[in-house]
């Protein structure tokens, strides 16, 4: 690196470079450095880098756990163990000069609430924000994040809209989805427009404003389930693009009776049948609940019971334990051979879900008001700001 | 540039930056290597305000150039620590149905 300017320049500093030792603010590397320098402390200390997850560090001691997780310089301990937990961060702010920041009230944006419910996770004043600063905090409210059977797409003759205030809009709806499942699909619809937004595309941006309007409080709620399980739903809508031809496809995991991770979106490739389309999102579906296993294993929890996926389509289950070549699914190998694997190792069963207690419904389609609330109570969503 | 550098309040702010840059020695002086191109630094200048909007302090951060460095010549592997929200998700869930303390 070239000597800064201001330094006193004399004779012997002429044609000499500073050769960097340690990293300084701005380099390419600099995080990656200060994870190897956190990484090695917390080695040291006897505690393990997860395999699943690099930012996860655990440690077991006599039956009890302490977990940490890091994000760049915030971090969050957890454990079972307040002795553990007292001395590692004793250890933290003397080694990095950290201040402990008591109980997690705020992390990255998001609320964190204890009541005698649960925790509860949401975005309030993030939404608060983006309304006021959008002008729709005077806005009518409405029931749903999208109309019921939209037909965005991007056509030939539409009105072009101000692109650089959609992708906007449209990032910080995606940044929203952090704690509100409710309005994955209407975001993931918006967001495929980002190339060529329309006014009819910014239309449906505004309409998830109003949406969001009617419960700005809205989050996760977790709770004491007295259930050990994974659980998964998913579900896929068949070629559904207008101009594409895609499916989407959705899906829904649970640890213990609460809401994980969810995600909606459209295929990458053009799926023959629905029954296709439901096996590339079943696929899916699966790699997410594996993570889920495997973060669960570095936390040494394991459950007896194969994790349940659940699924609304028969014909897409009767095929995923037999092992015939169909000639309409024949192409779909891959996935089908990697779900029948899971199956056979009893890791992985899918039971049959009537349509109507279909969850993953919410991350594939507009549904109507009626069912959108239903599936959102069960999501484990509330209002925690809603006067009761 | 050359004003801060004439206000006293700014230098010593750059002077705090480099003594703490000296106290854990970040770099050693030494002869460019030929053929090999050094990059450039600046300096940040940052007023710091009190919760209350009053003036804290004057603070100078010396930051390298390192939109300037070029991958496989100058570095080879980057990654950010960044937890995925799934992961904090999990542990919550754990922690409420065992009742551990957050």
């Amino acid at each position: 690196m070239e000597l800064p300017l201001g330094i006193k320049q004399s004779f012997e500093h002429e044609g000499r470079v500073c050769k960097l030792k340690r990293a300084l603010y701005g380099l390419k590397q600099s995080p990656r450095a200060w994870l190897g320098r956190f990484t090695l402390a917390m080695k040291t200390t006897g505690y393990q880098q997860s395999n699943a997850y690099h930012t996860l560090f655990v440690k077991h001691k006599g039956g009890k756990v302490t977990a940490l997780i890091v994000y760049v310089d915030d971090m969050i301990l957890i454990g079972d163990d307040p002795e553990e937990i007292r001395t590692l961060r004793e250890y933290l702010s003397a080694e990095f000069e950290m201040k402990d920041l008591g109980q997690l009230k705020y992390f990255l944006g998001i609320e964190v609430a204890r009541s005698k419910q649960g925790i509860s996770l949401s975005q309030h004043k993030y939404v608060l924000d983006l309304l006021s600063e959008t002008g729709m905090l005077a806005c009518k409210p409405v029931e749903t994040p999208i109309q019921m059977n939209h037909q965005l797409g991007i056509l030939p003759d539409q009105i072009p809209t101000d692109m650089g205030r959609y992708q906007r809009l449209v990032g910080k709806l995606i940044y929203l989805t952090h704690t509100r499942p409710d309005i994955t699909y209407a975001v993931s619809v918006v967001s495929q427009f980002i190339h060529a937004p329309s006014e009819e595309h910014m239309n449906a941006v505004y309409r998830i404003l109003r949406y969001l309007k009617g419960a700005p409080g809205k989050g996760l709620l977790y709770v004491k389930n007295d259930v050990s399980n994974i659980e998964g739903y998913t579900d896929a809508d068949w070629a559904v693009d207008q101009t594409t031809r895609r499916s989407t496809s959705g899906y829904l995991t649970f640890v213990e009776g609460n809401l994980i991770t969810w995600r909606s979106r459209k295929q990458k490739v053009v799926a023959r049948s629905s029954a296709e389309a439901e096996f590339r999102g079943m696929a899916q579906g699966i790699c997410e609940l594996l993570w889920i296993k495997s973060v669960l294993k570095d936390l040494e929890i394991k459950y007896t019971d194969p994790i349940k996926l659940y699924c609304d389509n028969k014909t897409v289950i009767q095929i995923a334990h037999n092992p015939v070549q169909h000639d309409r699914t024949k192409h779909v190998e891959v996935d089908r051979h990697f779900i029948k694997e899971k199956l056979d190792q009893r890791i992985i069963c899918f039971p049959f879900v009537r349509s109507a207690s279909q969850l993953a419904d919410v991350l594939t389609k507009t549904v109507s008001n009626k069912d959108f609330d239903s599936i959102i109570d069960k999501l484990g969503m509330i209002d925690i700001y809603a006067p009761t | 540039m050359q004003d801060a550098l004439e206000d006293p309040k700014w230098k010593k702010a750059m002077n705090e930056e480099m003594e703490a840059l000296q106290k854990t020695s970040t770099w050693e002086l030494v002869v460019l290597p030929e053929g090999k191109k050094a990059i450039g630094c600046r300096w940040v200048y940052t007023v710091k305000l009190k919760a209350d909007g009053s003036l804290d302090r004057y603070k100078a951060r010396l930051v390298a150039k390192g939109y300037a460095q070029k991958y496989g010549i100058d570095y080879q592997e980057t990654f950010a620590p960044v937890a995925k929200l799934n992961t904090i998700r999990i542990l919550i869930s754990i922690t409420m149905n065992r009742d551990w303390p957050l």
